[in-house]
C-alpha cells in the first residue's frame, strides 16, 4: 500500500531517515531522489539551500497487541542469542534490557 | 582448520620478531606521542609538519569535518582544526588517522574481514568518546583507545595467518569465545599482541593498558582508560556494527560499569547518537 509522504520540518527529521519522494528546490531543480538517506550533513546542506520541509515516510499504523507480543518474543530470543556468552552479571543483564527496549522501539 | 593442521603456537621471541616487522607509525604521529606536556609547546611548526603529510592530514581533516565534531565542512586546515577543536583533539585525530594508515594496507590472512574489523573498531571509538563525555573523562584519548583496542587481532592475523585462520574458524562458529581460541592456537591473546605493538609504536601507557586489559577491566585502576574501552567494546558488539560477522556480546564488567558512574537512563539516548555518528566517522577515517 502506497501512503502519502509526511512533510516534516528539517529540525524534526531524525538523521538517517530516507526521503519518501524526490526533493526539488523552489525552481523545480531536483536535489535528492526518493530513498536518499538524510544524514546530519545532508540536513545541514538542505537548510543552507533554503529547504524548510522534506518528505519522509509516514509513521506505520500502530501494531496490534498480538503483533507486539510476537515482535517482543522474536526480539528477546534474538537478544538472548547475542548475549549467550555475556554471563549473568548485573551490568550485562541491565545492558540486555536497554538494548532489547531500544530494538522494540525501533520502527 | 583442525588443530592438527595448525602449526604449534609460536614462542614469545617469534611473536616479538614478527611484531617488529610490522609497519611503524608515520613519523609525525610518533612526534605527537613523544611528550605529555606538548600542549605547552608552540604548535604552529607541528601543525605545518602534520600538514606536510598530505594523506594523513586529509584523513584527520575528514574526521574533523564529519558531523561527529558538529562542524561539518568548516575545518579547512590542520592549523584551523587546532584553533577550532583544540590541540588535544587534533593530536588524537592525527594519531588515530596515522594508525589507520599504518594498518589499513596490511594484508590479513584467510577468514579475517578487514571491513568487520574496522567497523567494530570505529564503533568502539565513537562509543568510547560518548561514554567519556557522559562520565567526565578525556573524550579524545577514549576515541583513540577505542579505535586501537583490537589492533592485536590484525597483528596476529598478519603475523600468523595460518594460526589465526584456525582461531577464526573456531570462534566464528561460536564454538569458543575468540580469546579462548587465541590462547588455544597461539598461546597469547589479541589484547597481549596489541599491547606489544602499542609499546613498539610508543603509544602512551594509558593507551597500552586500555588495549591490554579491555577484556579484564577489573585488573585496571579506577581512573584509567580501560573501563571506557571495555564498556565501549561491549556496546559496539551490542549495537551490531559488524553485522553479519558480529561476535557475541562479551560480559560487561560490573566493576567497570559502576566505576564510570553513568545512569542507565542516560545511556539509552546516547546509543542513538553513537549509532548516528558511526557511519560518518567510519567513512571519514577509512575513505
Amino acid at each position: 500500500m502506497n501512503q502519502e509522504p509526511l512533510w516534516l520540518p528539517l529540525a524534526e527529521v531524525i538523521p538517517g531517515t530516507p526521503l519518501a519522494a524526490d526533493l526539488a528546490d523552489g525552481e523545480g531543480q531536483l536535489l535528492l531522489t526518493a530513498g536518499s538517506r538524510l544524514d546530519a550533513h545532508r540536513l545541514q546542506q538542505l537548510a543552507r539551500q533554503g529547504i524548510a520541509t522534506v518528505p519522509v515516510p509516514p509513521p506505520p499504523p500502530p501494531p496490534t497487541p498480538e503483533e507486539m507480543a510476537r515482535r517482543e518474543g522474536e526480539a528477546r530470543l534474538r537478544m538472548e542469542r547475542r548475549f549467550a556468552h555475556a554471563g549473568h552479571g548485573q551490568a550485562s543483564r541491565a545492558l540486555f534490557q536497554v538494548l532489547l527496549r531500544r530494538q522494540l522501539e525501533m520502527p | 582448520m583442525s588443530p592438527q593442521a595448525c602449526p604449534p603456537p609460536p614462542d614469545r621471541d617469534t611473536v616479538a620478531a614478527r611484531i617488529a616487522a610490522l609497519p611503524s607509525l608515520p613519523s609525525v604521529a610518533a612526534e605527537l606521542l613523544s611528550g605529555d606536556a606538548i600542549e605547552e609547546l608552540d604548535v604552529a611548526p607541528l601543525a605545518r609538519r602534520i600538514a606536510a603529510d598530505q594523506v594523513l592530514a586529509a584523513r584527520a581533516l575528514r574526521v574533523a569535518n564529519s558531523p561527529f565534531y558538529g562542524m561539518p565542512g568548516m575545518v579547512g586546515s590542520i592549523q584551523e582544526a587546532i584553533v577550532v577543536l583544540g590541540f588535544r583533539a587534533v593530536r588524537s585525530l592525527v594519531i588515530s588517522a596515522a594508525a589507520v594508515q599504518a594498518l589499513a594496507s596490511l594484508k590479513p590472512g584467510r577468514n579475517f574481514s578487514p571491513r568487520t574489523f574496522w567497523r567494530h573498531s570505529v564503533g568502539t571509538a565513537v562509543a568510547a568518546r560518548h561514554l567519556a563525555m557522559l562520565s567526565g573523562r578525556n573524550a579524545e584519548a577514549a576515541f583513540t583507545a577505542g579505535l586501537l583496542h583490537d589492533i592485536g587481532q590484525l597483528v596476529l592475523c598478519v603475523a600468523f595467518p595460518r594460526h589465526y585462520a584456525a582461531v577464526l574458524t573456531r570462534s566464528q562458529g561460536h564454538e569458543l569465545p575468540l580469546v579462548a581460541a587465541e590462547l588455544e592456537y597461539l598461546g597469547l591473546t589479541h589484547a597481549e599482541a596489541g599491547a606489544m605493538l602499542a609499546t613498539r609504536w610508543g603509544l602512551p601507557q594509558s593507551m597500552r593498558e586500555a588495549i591490554a586489559l579491555h577484556h579484564q577491566p577489573d585488573e585496571a585502576r579506577a581512573d584509567s582508560l580501560v573501563d571506557l574501552t571495555h564498556v565501549a567494546n561491549v556496546l559496539a558488539h551490542g549495537l551490531e556494527f559488524s553485522t553479519p560477522l558480529e561476535e557475541p556480546v562479551p560480559p560487561l564488567s560490573d566493576t567497570a560499569w559502576n566505576r564510570l558512574n553513568i545512569d542507565w537512563a542516560r545511556l539509552a539516548p546516547t546509543l542513538d547518537q553513537i549509532a548516528n555518528e558511526f557511519e560518518d566517522t567510519l567513512h571519514a577515517l577509512l575513505a
